[in-house]
């Protein structure tokens, strides 16, 4: 029984040739291939990484003239970061896993209370979890 | 049953109030209360955006990732009346309405389509491969390929580097994502160009390894045979590491 081919390629003829000659004239290069780990993995480590570059940012700015907001936004995105990066993402926890569950909610927990932090974005209260027509 | 016209005239008042913020004139509403639904609404579509893409919402200021909810809030008529199908149309609205250029954030389409990957990966429909053994040879046998898989280019590798690093390494890149059978974990893998070559040779056109070495050697005969098998090979025990190729395709083996 033959396989169906199914899909299509996404390679140019100018990156097939651009990828052969690279080879041609390095073959002892090291192939830019790398596992990259999992969702989670990696979503907290690109996070961190832009946290990394972004408070840096923040920290210049406090050297200048405003120092009170940049302060402030530093010090709230690590807590923030640590909640976004544990939290499940949307159609995660939704295939009959308890524990899943379970953990998404109480990341969910600890992402409101980070959030609150946050202010500028998620001053409000939190809506669609339980608290409909709470101030 | 169908609505009154006054009925569906208070409605789209009120749906219009809760999108825009614009006074509307909704009948027998104190503005107290219409405050609250806007609140509310809006708080929805903001919890769901920001943990589908928590990348974007760390890289883009306060401001900017406002500008996006109330935007996409006020102007995006959802197809989907889930809200957790409403981020795949958050990417999409992104996309079409040139946010990146707005911004100035050239990798900004880049970075909610990798985000959108896994949710899309993590949720896509079952597909099975075709039958399969753990044990073959490398080179001589057709590998069977993990169904549940999206590969992807991008211009910016916001997969590897921060994302306003990532402008600085503007090239050609690709991004496999695939979902690990019985974990169902989704994981991703960055392809050098010549291994996606071969990737899309094995998946699209059953090739054995030597086969498609054969044909990258006519391709360009200046390629040392042996180093590319070697490179090959590598490659190839790293892809059934992963679980990309789970094996080796039954209906073809002798």
């Amino acid at each position: 029984m033959e396989k169906k081919i199914k899909k299509t390629t996404i390679l140019t003829g100018t990156v097939i040739a651009g990828a052969l000659l690279t080879f041609s004239v390095n073959a002892d290069a090291r192939p830019s291939t790398q596992a990259l780990g999992n969702g989670a993995e990696l979503r907290t480590e690109i996070i961190d990484l832009n946290v990394v570059s972004s408070s840096a940012k923040l920290y210049e700015l406090e050297c200048g003239e405003k120092s009170g907001t940049a302060t402030k936004k530093a010090e709230a995105k690590p807590d923030a970061k640590k909640a976004k990066t544990s939290e499940a993402k949307c159609g995660e926890g939704k295939c009959g896993e308890s524990g899943k569950k379970a953990d998404a909610k109480k990341d969910t927990k600890d992402a409101k209370a980070a959030k609150t932090e946050k202010k500028e974005k998620t001053s409000e209260a939190k809506c669609g979890e339980g608290k409909c027509g709470a101030e | 049953m169908l609505y009154t016209d006054k009925t569906y005239d208070s409605q789209k008042r009120l749906t219009n109030w809760v999108r825009t913020g614009k006074e509307s004139g909704v009948p027998g509403a104190t503005s107290n209360g219409l405050k609250q639904y806007r609140r509310l609404f809006r708080n929805n579509i903001n919890n769901s955006l920001s943990q589908a893409y928590p990348i974007s919402f760390e890289v883009l200021s306060d401001e900017e990732w406002s500008t996006l909810v109330d935007e996409f809030f006020e102007k995006h008529d959802a197809k989907t009346p889930h809200i957790w199908k409403l981020p795949f149309e958050f990417y999409q609205f992104v996309k079409a309405n040139n946010f990146s250029e707005k911004f100035n954030y050239p990798f900004l389409n880049d970075l909610v389509h990798f985000e959108w990957l896994e949710i899309e990966v993590y949720t896509m429909p079952n597909e099975y491969p075709q039958p399969y053994v753990k044990s073959g040879d490398i080179l001589n046998n057709v590998l069977e390929v993990n169904p549940e898989y999206r590969l992807t280019q991008l211009e910016y590798p916001v997969h590897m580097y921060a994302a306003k690093e990532s402008v600085n390494h503007k090239g050609d890149y690709f991004l496999l994502t695939y979902r690990e059978p019985k974990t169902f974990d989704v994981k991703f893998m960055n392809l050098d160009p010549l291994h996606v070559l071969f990737f899309e040779k094995v998946a699209n056109e059953n090739l054995t390894a030597n086969q498609i070495i054969d044909f990258i050697i006519d391709q360009n005969n200046s390629i040392p045979r042996d180093k590319l098998t070697k490179s090959i090979i590598g490659f190839l025990e790293t892809m059934i590491k992963e679980k990309v190729f789970l094996g080796y395709a039954e209906n073809y083996l002798n």
